[in-house]
């Protein structure tokens, strides 16, 4: 553990002296981070490969401002999920519909239920910016609310209450549609 | 944690990006070819705006210049008048006398 923790501080501090096989070695140990948050976000697949690389330019050019490989982390998550609420805000003005608003066979789970996931997607979407970005923080990197609170810069106690709130929502929703599709 | 929370997880699972991925970033960081053809536009713009205004301010220079000459000359020209007034009265009271 310590090993990799030395040698993750390492390519660090070759990355921000421009080594480039050591910026291509963080870019890949990040890369299924930054691209699934926008994924997840934006539902579209091109936008969030696009808002990845636009993400992963910035830290090039702002390498010496990260002190450690947690604080790379750390970074990574805020200016992902500040630039995804940012593109998703100007998509309102100009929408785009992705392949991705349709279900991936493909990619779901043999185990899952394809209808499930399919609905708890388009659930997620349904949601309004913070708290879908606070979903998408909580469950798919695993985040503690106080993690949340300080990434995207708003009060713990309205991470907890979005949480909550935006949890109950997608419950009602599901049933609501689970009712429906059974009537 | 409820099933509904692990059922979150499950579609909320990280997935890798395009294959190339790493390639296209570190494409773009060694080739910042928009931050260069910006800078290359901006020295131009400032080059032209230099000339521009070096040559603005010698064509005023100029100007001002060639007024003081014109004024130095009408003032040469009123005085010469002056004296060759007084001259030819001179002269004429002579004439008389």
């Amino acid at each position: 553990m310590l090993f990799r923790l030395n040698q993750a501080a390492q390519v660090h501090v070759l990355a921000a002296r421009g080594d480039q096989a050591a910026f291509a070695e963080i870019v890949q140990e990040h890369q299924a981070m930054v691209f699934s948050i926008a994924l997840h976000f934006l539902r579209n697949r091109a936008v969030a490969e696009e808002l990845a690389q636009d993400v992963f330019l910035h830290l090039f050019r702002n390498l010496n401002e990260i002190q450690s490989p947690g604080h790379l982390t750390n970074w990574l998550r805020r200016v992902t999920s500040h630039r995804c609420i940012d593109q998703s805000r100007q998509q309102k003005y100009r929408p785009k519909v992705g392949l991705e608003a349709a279900p991936e066979p493909s990619m779901v789970p043999r185990t899952a239920d394809p209808f499930l996931t399919e609905m708890l997607d388009r659930l997620i979407r349904t949601l309004p910016e913070k708290p879908r970005m606070v979903i998408i923080l909580r469950y798919q990197e695993d985040m503690e609310p106080t993690e949340i609170a300080e990434t995207m810069n708003i009060p713990v106690g309205t991470v907890k209450s979005i949480l909550h709130r935006a949890l109950a929502l997608l419950r009602g929703k599901r049933e609501r549609e689970r009712k429906e599709a059974r009537a | 944690m409820n099933d509904f929370e692990t059922q979150l997880r499950q579609n909320l699972k990280r997935k890798q990006p395009p294959m190339g991925f790493t390639q296209k970033v570190l494409l773009q960081t060694a080739t910042p070819k928009r931050h260069l053809r910006r800078w290359i536009l901006a020295t131009v713009a400032a080059v032209f705006s230099l000339a521009g205004g070096l040559e603005l301010y010698r064509y005023q220079q100029g100007q001002f210049a060639k007024q003081q000459v014109m004024l130095a000359l009408r003032i040469t020209s009123e005085k010469s008048h002056v004296a060759q007034m007084k001259i030819d009265q001179i002269n004429q009271r002579r004439i008389l006398q």
